[in-house]
């Protein structure tokens, strides 16, 4: 979610992440679900070069992406694949066979395709929805050409449709409504989360609003990922869903606190994650309530000895540990 | 010709060119009109008006009792497809508003107490947002359409014959054509629709382009509730259709004059025949129709929406901005080459360099217009329009309740060559 700031990555968090990418064998990207490009499709993308000069945000966007692969989305469809990992550890120990300990291994197996898929689809979804926050209203095209501004807009809404398409398709293709419909439920939310932010565009927020804002943007689609992937590991149970649910809503409340204590710099592009009035102390409390929180979710529900459930506790402990955080 | 004989023929009237069209489409819908006089139901002109008119001798109550049969014998809408559509509106603030019980609807269980999230409680802007289309009283074609092919394809004749999911399809279908209008009028820059303002021209763009993702969003988890994998993905093939013909039209391909004809039918097809085409599809599924029949029904929509965006094509030419809604002209402004212009430039290569630069020239967009007018291309995209009219007609006969629906479907099809706007 933040783009021009700079994030402060401690090195136990990129360690725990990258040992979570070799366990569940990541590729860093989504292009895998993607159709390949008509000439029309790749004619448009390229034009995003025809922003340079101006402050359109989807250039910026576009860098963020292509350059840096964005963290924040990165990261989420890895704590998905975590939880599919993991969920499929719990199945498999419930049917009495070992879980996975070792990258070592023969880890592509230890995800389902459909688990993979979701994973990317979530990707897709956040990135679409990053296109789509980044359109501007006729009021704010003061400065630079207009023109190039407008052929901005129209490159962010219709690369935005074009993978929210792409997502739809995936998820129909998953051949699971239950899904389908969580997913859209997130996407739905995030529509909602901007609505919020219109009302406060500019004051610190208090802390239940902020809560609710940062669940909507992007703890709903995250919680109900997680939710998905257990679904999608043939795994009905009411319990494991709901504690599902709430470690994937946990992780993104962990994954937004962490990045406005380790932020430095202004913030000085309205889309990003809002600014919370609370003082830091109060902040790291909070945040390192709900890590211990999260761990305790992810251990009443999924068995210890699986790689991924280290991993994912790792990651957790990463962004939420007082001692992690510069 | 009854009309003819109840007027003594010495009174000359000049009535109004809607009125005399609509005469004449009427006896030309019956087969009733002779050839000469076709030029005056399809399309005609302010100068072919003027020109025939006093050679025309009707009285003005005549021509008013003409329109009466007219209206008469255009069939209305069975009963329950009529309370069906008026019940959409409501059924699509639900949706929405996701007031619905959320296990039945979504079939998700909402954890208890897990977060005290206000996801139930849409923001009161968002939900004005959302409705604000619904709520105008379209033209709700595209329901329509499902609802009939709906009872159409059932096996049992009985009159209720469209079950709950199958309407479930027809809000569906409708709330992502909504969804795409309020992003279409983002990326063209639209501050008007069916006269009223648009969303962008309200609320700005990033919202009405939120809006629409989350318009989007309500009608997946609506359809995901029908529980049918295969017809979700029938229709979540619309939306990358849709996406992909906005795509094509802002394409422009530097190549022959068929190979852009065969781009634009394909782009026509995308944006907006597909819609149309998957719904009946997806209704037929559910009516458990066989593959045959699911391909016919698949047929009937994709025809009746290529007549149908190739009529709307033609209005954007003949038709006064006020009926239409919105400005007319609008497609060659926004430099885009349809049916008439493609025809036209068969006659006029000089429109071939216009098209290539979208019409971006000072003057070209006038220019266009009139090589367009002084073409053959608006008959020739009447033509082409009647031609699949009329295959869409063709097609009922194949449709298992054909008996008692079909002739709705074929009114369907065939008025589109009478649409005003």
């Amino acid at each position: 979610m933040l783009f021009s700031q700079i994030v402060r990555r401690s090195p136990q968090w990129k360690r725990a992440v990258a040992e979570a990418e070799k366990l569940v064998s990541y590729s860093g990207s989504y292009l895998s679900l993607q159709s390949s490009l008509s000439d029309e499709e790749a004619n448009l993308a390229l034009s995003v070069r025809k922003l340079l000069g101006t402050k359109h945000p989807l250039l910026q966007t576009a860098k963020d992406l292509f350059y840096n692969g964005n963290n924040s989305i990165q990261t989420r469809g890895l704590v998905v694949l975590l939880v599919s990992q993991a969920a499929n550890d719990l199945k498999r120990s419930l049917s009495g066979s070992q879980p996975s300990t070792s990258a070592g291994t023969d880890c592509s197996e230890k995800i389902l395709t459909k688990q993979r898929h979701l994973a990317e689809i979530v990707e897709i979804v956040y990135t679409a929805n990053l296109l789509h926050r980044g359109v501007l209203d006729v009021a704010q095209m003061t400065s630079g050409n207009v023109e190039k501004l407008k052929l901005g807009n129209k490159l962010a809404v219709l690369g935005g449709d074009f993978l929210l398409a792409n997502a739809s398709v995936a998820l129909a293709n998953l051949c699971a409504p239950q899904v389908t419909s969580s997913v859209a439920q997130g996407i739905a939310d995030m529509s909602e989360a901007e609505f919020l932010s219109l009302k406060h565009p500019d004051r610190a927020l208090p802390q239940d609003l902020w809560d609710r804002t940062i669940y909507l943007q992007s703890g709903s689609l995250l919680a109900h990922s997680c939710k998905s992937a257990i679904l999608l590991a043939d795994l009905d149970d009411q319990s494991l869903l709901d504690n599902s649910f709430t470690i994937g809503r946990r992780v993104a409340l962990i994954y937004a606190l962490s990045e406005i204590l380790t932020t430095n710099g202004s913030v000085n592009n309205k889309r990003e994650t809002p600014e919370i009035d609370m003082s830091r102390q109060e902040t790291f409390d909070w945040l390192e309530n709900q890590g211990k929180l999260a761990i305790e979710s992810i251990n009443s529900s999924f068995p210890s000895s699986s790689g991924a459930v280290r991993s994912l506790k790792q990651i957790i402990r990463a962004l939420s540990d007082r001692k992690c955080l510069v | 010709m009854d009309f003819l004989k109840r007027c003594n023929g010495s009174t000359l009237c000049y009535f109004t060119k809607r009125c005399q069209r609509a005469c004449f489409s009427a006896l030309a819908y019956k087969g009733l009109l002779p050839e000469s006089m076709m030029d005056l139901a399809y399309g005609s002109t302010s100068h072919t008006v003027r020109r025939m008119a006093p050679q025309i001798a009707l009285r003005r109550s005549c021509a008013t009792t003409l329109i009466q049969e007219q209206l008469k014998s255009k069939r209305e809408l069975p009963q329950f497809v009529q309370q069906h559509l008026d019940r959409l509106q409501l059924e699509v603030t639900g949706a929405l508003a996701g007031t619905v019980n959320d296990v039945i609807l979504y079939g998700v269980h909402r954890p208890a107490g897990a977060v005290e999230t206000p996801s139930n409680k849409i923001s009161f802007e968002l939900q004005e947002m959302a409705k604000y289309y619904f709520s105008q009283g379209g033209k709700l074609y595209r329901p329509t359409v499902a609802l009939l092919m709906a009872a159409s394809c059932s096996h049992d004749r009985m009159l209720e014959a469209v079950s709950e999911n199958q309407y479930k399809i027809a809000v569906v279908s409708e709330m992502i054509h909504t969804a795409s209008l309020v992003h279409d009028d983002v990326i063209d820059e639209s501050d008007t629709r069916r006269n009223r303002p648009t969303v962008n021209a309200l609320w700005g763009n990033k919202m009405a382009v939120l809006v629409g993702d989350y318009i989007l969003a309500k009608a997946t988890q609506l359809l995901c509730s029908i529980g049918n994998a295969q017809v979700v993905s029938i229709m979540a093939q619309i939306i990358e259709d849709l996406v992909k013909g906005e795509f094509m039209q802002m394409g422009v391909r530097d190549s022959s004059s068929e190979a852009r004809f065969l781009h634009y039918m394909q782009k026509t097809y995308k944006k907006t025949a597909s819609l149309f085409a998957n719904s009946c599809k997806s209704v037929a599924v559910l009516a458990g129709c066989n593959e045959n029949i699911q391909r016919t029904a698949f047929e009937y929509g994709k025809n009746l929406g290529m007549a149908f965006q190739l009529i709307d094509d033609l209005l954007d030419f003949v038709a006064q901005s006020a009926t239409l809604g919105k400005p007319a002209g609008a497609d060659l402004k926004l430099g885009l080459a349809t049916a008439p212009v493609l025809f036209a430039a068969r006659e006029y290569p000089e429109l071939d360099r216009l098209i290539l630069r979208r019409f971006s020239e000072s003057n070209d967009v006038q220019k266009a217009w009139d090589f367009v007018l002084n073409s053959d291309g608006l008959r020739q995209t009447r033509q082409l329009a009647r031609q699949h009219c009329e295959e869409a007609a063709r097609l009922i006969a194949f449709l298992p309740n054909s008996a008692h629906f079909g002739e709705h479907l074929t009114d369907l099809a065939m008025s589109q060559l009478d649409r005003e706007h």
